[in-house]
């Protein structure tokens, strides 16, 4: 794994759980595409020292991602992410959502015509496709 | 378990500790939250039998006697500890001479590690290199916790980042760790919990994640409420 | 009882230069007090080659004569280890508490219990002691063989090397005849030692506090080391007032020992 999977630019905010952002960590790499469906990923212990955390917290992550039905885990075979179709959609429905929203909330406020704000998400969404075919390898999200 | 019960402390006239109970419990990092002289140091001293309590009882694991403490638990001061004249081998080779638990190829580990060059002496070690140096000492052997005393203080930035990977890699897996420190800054996401000092009894004992999950807050935010009030 | 042992190999590590400097440094002035002795003798009788007077027939000068007569050169050879020595009874426990990395720290840590702490320290100490009388035996034997290539053939005369050694006023002291008085000047340098470290033990338990207990201990001590050698004076048979000596002697000794473990084992401070 070159540069370690990208997880050491990982930076956390203080006031959310932890594990909680490591949950949605994974998430966005797999609605992302840097995680695959079935693939296998760091130990409890790896993923800690990768995200230089607490060892409790990055067990406690996976745990809820098991519980999520995120990650599986069989025997003493490392974790997979899963290859439940059904979950990794709703993973992909439930960050687009939050993403929309918070989009949503931030402009409620301004009293903008929709109409409007769709013309202005598509225009935006154009150039920044446009940039991007400009800049080969430069990274989404 | 190191349990803490009733700590109190003077030194002449000040009382340093008033009261102070907590416990560290094993597989956990718990750290001492305290403004420079609320006694966090001492405390640490007191459970290694380095200082006494003027009141107060000091278990681990149930046991108040210092028989077994010092194979089971081990101390890393804020310095070496060992003469300046000695050879960083030298120190290893006390350390071997008279711990049971040593575990030598460790230590190997942890000074490839830190690439500290056991050569080198004591005496000509700059601050970070000396608090990396204390951290093999006290990390080779295998105890079952580990206390640090102020491990980030004074240390440049990328030996701080060598010191908190530490944290997060299985040498303190499985065993208890408290650590004191005065600024939380790089250490936040490694506590599970967090106990805050203040006028010689304890503010606040905290679960890390607990504080965020419920009420939003950081542990820098628990400790502005606490010492800026 | 293995951690004893290192722990006393370590303290003789740890001062190894020192005693060997002061070692040297011993040799090196009572060789060459006795060297000035013996040229200065022979001067003044002229006998350099050639310029004596004819018809003076000096006296011989023999080793016990010369080691007699460089008592201020002995005395300025082990006075200075002697300080450096005693001063050492009070570093041996304070280079572990300063510096900028305190070793006490380790020390103290070390599993087993501090007991065998104290004793390394105590016995480095008397061992330091007697390796340098040690050492002034060899350095003696030394002077005699610098005598024998020194001294000029018509000056030389045989003496015992006893009476050589006890022409010296510091051997006498250093080395008493008696066995008796050796063990009194022995026991009272230990006694005296024992002191001093539960003092020190004292003053690191309650630093300025501790060092007023410790004066009044030792204050306490010594009178009563007074006390008990005026009982010469009481009318009592000898072997009475060598009873009520040892009594104290032992009672002060069993003090001091049992006042400084209780002290490293649980008051001391770093």
């Amino acid at each position: 794994m070159d540069n370690h999977g990208g997880w050491m630019e990982t930076a956390f905010n203080t006031r959310d759980p932890v594990y909680l952002q490591v949950v949605r960590l994974f998430k966005e790499r797999i609605v992302t595409g840097l995680l695959a469906a079935g693939e296998a990923i760091p130990s409890r212990r790896e993923i800690a020292s990768l995200l230089k955390m607490n060892p409790n917290t990055a067990q406690r992550a996976y745990k809820e991602m098991e519980e999520q039905g995120l990650i599986v885990t069989e025997g003493n075979s490392p974790s997979r992410i899963t290859r439940d179709e059904d979950v990794l959609r709703n993973i992909r429905s439930e960050l687009l959502g939050e993403a929309v929203r918070t989009f949503v909330g931030s402009i409620r406020n301004m009293q903008v015509p929709l109409q409007e704000i769709v013309a202005l998400v598509q225009e935006e969404y154009e150039s920044d496709a446009q940039r991007r075919d400009r800049k080969p390898g430069g990274e989404g999200a | 378990m190191i349990r803490i019960e009733n700590a109190h402390k003077r030194y002449r006239w000040r009382k340093v500790l008033d009261g102070v109970t907590f416990s560290a419990e094993k597989g956990q990092i718990t750290c001492l939250v305290g403004m420079n002289g609320a006694g966090k140091s001492t405390l640490l001293k007191a459970i290694m039998g380095l200082t006494p309590l003027s009141k107060g009882s000091i278990r681990v694991d149930g046991v108040g006697s210092k028989r077994e403490l010092y194979e089971k638990v081990s101390f890393i001061p804020d310095h070496a500890a060992m003469p300046g004249g000695y050879r960083l081998e030298d120190g290893l080779q006390f350390m071997a001479d008279y711990y049971k638990r040593w575990n030598e190829a460790r230590a190997n580990e942890l000074m490839a590690f830190f690439r500290l060059d056991p050569r080198d002496r004591v005496g000509n070690l700059s601050k970070g290199t000396a608090a990396k140096y204390g951290l093999v000492l006290g990390l080779a052997a295998d105890t079952e916790f580990v206390l640090m005393d102020e491990p980030f203080s004074g240390i440049d930035v990328f030996s701080r980042e060598m010191i908190g990977e530490v944290f997060s890699s299985r040498l303190i897996e499985d065993r208890g760790v408290l650590v004191t420190t005065h600024e939380i800054g790089e250490i936040e996401y490694l506590l599970d919990r967090a106990i805050l000092l203040k006028d010689g009894k304890v503010a606040r004992d905290i679960d890390c994640e607990q504080v965020r999950d419920e009420q939003g807050k950081s542990v820098l935010d628990v400790m502005r409420e606490v010492y800026r009030s | 009882m293995s951690h004893y042992f290192k722990l006393l190999a370590l303290e003789v590590r740890r001062f190894r230069y020192i005693l060997a400097g002061m070692m040297a440094y011993a040799l090196i002035v009572e060789c060459l007090a006795v060297a000035r002795e013996i040229h200065n003798y022979a001067n003044r009788y002229g006998i350099k080659e050639g310029t004596r007077e004819p018809g003076v027939l000096p006296q011989t000068y023999s080793f016990a004569d010369v080691i007699g007569n460089v008592q201020s050169g002995f005395a300025l050879a082990v006075v200075l280890p002697l300080a450096a020595l005693l001063a050492y009874v009070l570093l041996i426990w304070y280079r572990d508490w300063f510096g900028r990395h305190p070793f006490a720290f380790r020390l103290l840590m070390v599993p087993g219990g501090r007991i065998s702490l104290y004793f390394a320290k105590l016995t480095a100490i008397l061992l330091f002691i007697f390796s340098m009388l040690a050492w002034q035996l060899v350095a003696m034997a030394i002077l005699k063989l610098e005598y024998a290539v020194v001294t000029p053939e018509l000056l030389k005369e045989s003496s015992r090397f006893t009476d050589a050694m006890y022409a010296s006023e510091i051997f006498k002291l250093l080395l008493p005849l008696r066995f008796t008085q050796f063990l009194i000047n022995y026991g009272m340098g230990l006694l005296a030692v024992m002191l001093v470290f539960a003092g020190i033990l004292l003053e690191r338990s309650y630093r300025i506090r501790g060092i007023v207990i410790a004066a009044l201990y030792l204050a306490l001590n010594v009178t009563l080391l007074v006390l008990a050698s005026m009982s010469i004076e009481l009318p009592l048979y000898p072997s009475e007032t060598v009873a009520v000596c040892l009594t104290i002697f032992g009672l002060e000794v069993a003090g001091a020992i049992w006042l400084s473990l209780k002290l490293i084992t649980g008051k001391v401070s770093v």
